[in-house]
């Protein structure tokens, strides 16, 4: 049985997607089945990223003329997709639809045939995105080091505490020059939600660090960073952050060498 | 001490663990806030091997 997890930012820009895509590589890398969901119903753009041709197969699906297993389609980096595309929003309009309780539950049962659905989310939070929280067994916040990003951050932090969808947070901190500056803010992070008596477990999965012409150019060539990129300290990034979330979930073996392996008395 | 940190920017893995292991072998004579300062950066390693190599190092370092 796979695990959902759901990657969303407070504010756009601040590379959820980048980070959502790179890390599926990267498990993906490491033997897992993993699936892509793009349920950015406003700026559906992991296809592009991925260079797949995902056509309106979704809005088929709500249409009720194929399944969602249908709606699969094979990337050249070993994960799958499903693409929101750009007709969709008008068939998930509202927390109870009927098309939102179907979807949440075909896309449990794609949990049979991955090890990880990764939902890449729009931006902000809103009540229809809500269910898709609710059905996932983690959820990673990506932020930057903007201050409007870590403010977006916070609010989004404290809907999904209300909303009880949650009681711990991962958190991948994007765009930084250093990883000192990563640990600096995730410590801000945690103040701010402590002085705001969220009693919300945040856990830090490692920084991403600047590399704004690297990653300009991997969007330009439709080629995850990793892959066109395998020996940077970005990619280093998306292995620790897998490394880490493997082990806080139990997943790799709970030895020395596997502890060490994610830093876990430095961060 | 100045080869092995140069040899810790190397593009090899095993040059990169090679002086690894020397700066590990050698924690009593070597600039400790220095190699710190150096280990910090390949936390971010691409490579795992020489990432598992570090955070080993990095944790003998801080704990003296």
């Amino acid at each position: 049985m796979g695990e959902i997890i759901s990657f969303s930012s407070g504010k756009g820009g601040v590379g959820k997607t980048f980070c959502s895509i790179n890390t599926a590589c990267e498990l993906a890398s490491k033997g897992y089945k993993v699936l892509i969901f793009d349920i950015d119903i406003n700026c559906s753009n992991v296809f592009i990223m991925l260079h797949v041709k995902p056509g309106n197969k979704l809005q088929e699906y709500f249409e009720g003329s194929t399944q969602l297993e249908a709606c699969i389609v094979k990337s050249n980096y070993n994960v799958d997709v499903i693409s929101a595309g750009v007709n969709i929003a008008r068939f998930i309009q509202f927390e109870n639809d009927y098309n939102l309780t179907r979807l949440s539950e075909d896309l449990i049962e794609l949990k049979e045939k991955y090890d990880y659905i990764i939902i890449d989310h729009p931006a902000g939070i809103s009540q229809i995105m809500m269910k898709f929280y609710t059905l996932s067994d983690s959820i990673i916040l990506v932020a930057n080091p903007e201050v409007t990003a870590l403010t977006d951050l916070y609010r989004l932090m404290k809907m999904l505490y209300v909303g009880e969808k949650i009681d711990k947070i991962y958190l991948i901190i994007n765009k930084v020059k250093n990883i000192d500056w990563a640990i600096n803010l995730y410590k801000e992070i945690v103040r701010i939600a402590k002085s705001f008596s969220l009693p919300v477990n945040i856990k830090l999965l490692g920084p991403i660090l600047s590399d704004e012409e690297k990653v300009i150019s991997s969007v330009q060539k439709r080629t995850p960073f990793i892959h066109l990129y395998p020996k940077t300290s970005i990619k280093g990034g998306f292995s620790l952050i897998v490394t880490r979330y493997l082990h806080e979930k139990g997943t790799t073996a709970q030895n020395n060498d596997s502890t060490d392996k994610t830093f876990s008395n430095f961060f | 001490m100045k080869d092995y940190l140069e040899k810790l920017e190397n593009d090899d893995p095993n040059i990169r663990i090679e002086a690894l292991n020397y700066i590990a072998s050698n924690i009593n004579s070597l600039n400790k806030i220095k190699i710190i300062k150096s280990l910090k950066e390949h936390i971010l390693d691409w490579d795992e091997d020489v990432r598992m190599n570090v955070a080993k190092v990095l944790k003998l370092y801080t704990r003296q």
